[in-house]
């Protein structure tokens, strides 16, 4: 069996609310974001530096971020995409990894398209009792 | 003599099983007494032959002494391992530990893959999804259509917005009964022990088409209660909505959604206490046979040490 190693344990843990919006942030901004700027969007929360800093720190520890040391600050930016992430995660879900153990229950399988056709033909002919 | 009567009925259980209850017309309108019927097959069979191994190791007397006589006799085998009886025990006694060992460490290490899955899968999601129409619902901002449950506690539903689109408010509401009755049901489980006895016991066909029909079995169950709230109809036009509308996946059980379909399309099967009283003595039979009869060797063994000066008990 495979023991979870370090990166392993922050990837199995989910992200809090405050983890989730500042990753959002990232993937919102057009450019790889330094603490402070990310301070600076979140104004009105009432959020210290180091605050910010530490989920930063966690993000880029976990594996969501990568950061780069320009000057004396790191500029933060998301590993992936939000939507190819999406999409990484959807397709896992679609993947019979999870199948093998039970891990998830899909509400279809596939069907192919004449059989979707057909069912959607014997849907119409037998309306739905009033 | 005991053993291999147990031998025999676990013989029979693993032939008669897949051909007694396997695709019959039958299981689609009593799906919960089929599932019974098909743990209880697999837990019988195995049953017995661990029964049968303890019994060749161990003599019957020293079973129905409990647990002390147990580890003695065991020790007692592997001690005088070479005397031709005590060969017999030992090897009967490795046989039997290296069943139960596999049956538990697959147990074991199917659901930690699952719970280990689930836990990557949702710490994934987290930065991704929105509540959704319902408490225990998440919305995913994806246009591919997909509706999935993540059981656990709390267990979890995961709608896509794609899904969302595709769907009328009635067959999110009916979509959204079938996944929880997966969740409130513990449907899971169910899957990962017959998953878990395939896995032990890769070459039994009895396992393999086990898993395959408690898998499609739990299905119509879910869409039987789904379809009690909401309509048979409604839950077999979702069905199609959201088949139609997903793309291929080459793993995908081809098939079962349109089964499914037609299953729906026809009136929800009337209860019949009379089966289901009948599917429940059989899985009890199935369950009991193997402890009756072990227990039953012991007894007259111990019956007959005691009771007579012969010591000629044949049994074991």
């Amino acid at each position: 069996m495979i023991r979870p190693g370090r990166r392993d344990r922050g990837a199995e843990r989910s992200l809090g609310p405050l983890e989730s919006e500042v990753m959002n942030r990232l993937w919102a901004a057009d450019a790889p974001l330094t603490v402070r700027q990310m301070v600076d969007s979140l104004t009105g929360k009432g959020l210290a530096y180091t605050t910010v800093m530490t989920v930063l720190d966690n993000l880029h520890r976990k594996g969501w971020a990568q950061r780069e040391l320009v000057g004396r600050a790191y500029r933060y930016r998301p590993r992936i995409g939000r939507e190819e992430h999406i999409s990484q995660v959807m397709a896992d879900a679609l993947s019979s990894a999870g199948d093998q153990h039970a891990a998830l229950a899909r509400f279809v399988e596939t069907m192919s398209p004449e059989e979707a056709a057909l069912l959607r033909a014997i849907l119409h002919d037998r309306p739905k009792p009033a | 003599m005991t053993s291999l009567l147990l031998l025999a009925w676990a013989t029979a259980v693993a032939v008669a099983a897949p051909r007694a209850i396997a695709a019959r017309p039958w299981t689609r309108t009593a799906p919960r007494i089929a599932i019974g019927l098909w743990l209880g097959a697999l837990v019988s069979a195995t049953g017995a032959v661990l029964s049968a191994g303890l019994l060749v190791a161990v003599p019957p007397t020293a079973l129905a002494t409990g647990l002390d006589g147990v580890v003695e006799a065991c020790v007692r085998a592997l001690a005088r391992l070479g005397a031709p009886n005590e060969t017999l025990a030992a090897l009967a006694l490795a046989a039997t530990a290296v069943l139960a060992a596999r049956l538990t460490i697959s147990t074991l290490a199917t659901l930690h893959a699952a719970r280990r899955w689930r836990r990557h899968h949702l710490a994934a999601l987290s930065p991704v999804s929105r509540p959704g129409p319902a408490v225990d619902c998440t919305v995913v901002d994806h246009a591919t259509p997909m509706v999935y449950c993540l059981p656990g506690r709390p267990g979890h539903v995961v709608v896509t917005r794609g899904a969302l689109d595709a769907l009328t408010p009635q067959q999110l509401e009916a979509v959204l009964r079938h996944e929880r009755a997966h969740l409130r049901g513990r449907h899971h489980l169910l899957v990962a022990i017959a998953a878990a006895f395939r896995r032990a016991l890769p070459g039994l066909p009895l396992a393999r088409t086990a898993e395959n029909e408690i898998r499609r079995l739990v299905e119509h169950l879910a869409d039987d209660q789904a379809g009690a709230q909401h309509g048979r109809h409604t839950v077999a036009a979702a069905i199609v909505r959201l088949a139609g509308s997903t793309p291929g996946h080459a793993l995908g059980a081809g098939g079962t959604a349109a089964d499914r379909v037609r299953r729906l399309l026809t009136p929800a099967p009337p209860r019949s206490p009379a089966r289901a009283l009948l599917g429940a003595a059989v899985v009890a039979v199935l369950l009991m046979f193997p402890l009756a009869t072990t227990a039953t060797a012991a007894g007259i063994a111990v019956h007959s040490a005691t009771c007579s000066d012969s010591s000629t008990s044949a049994l074991g």
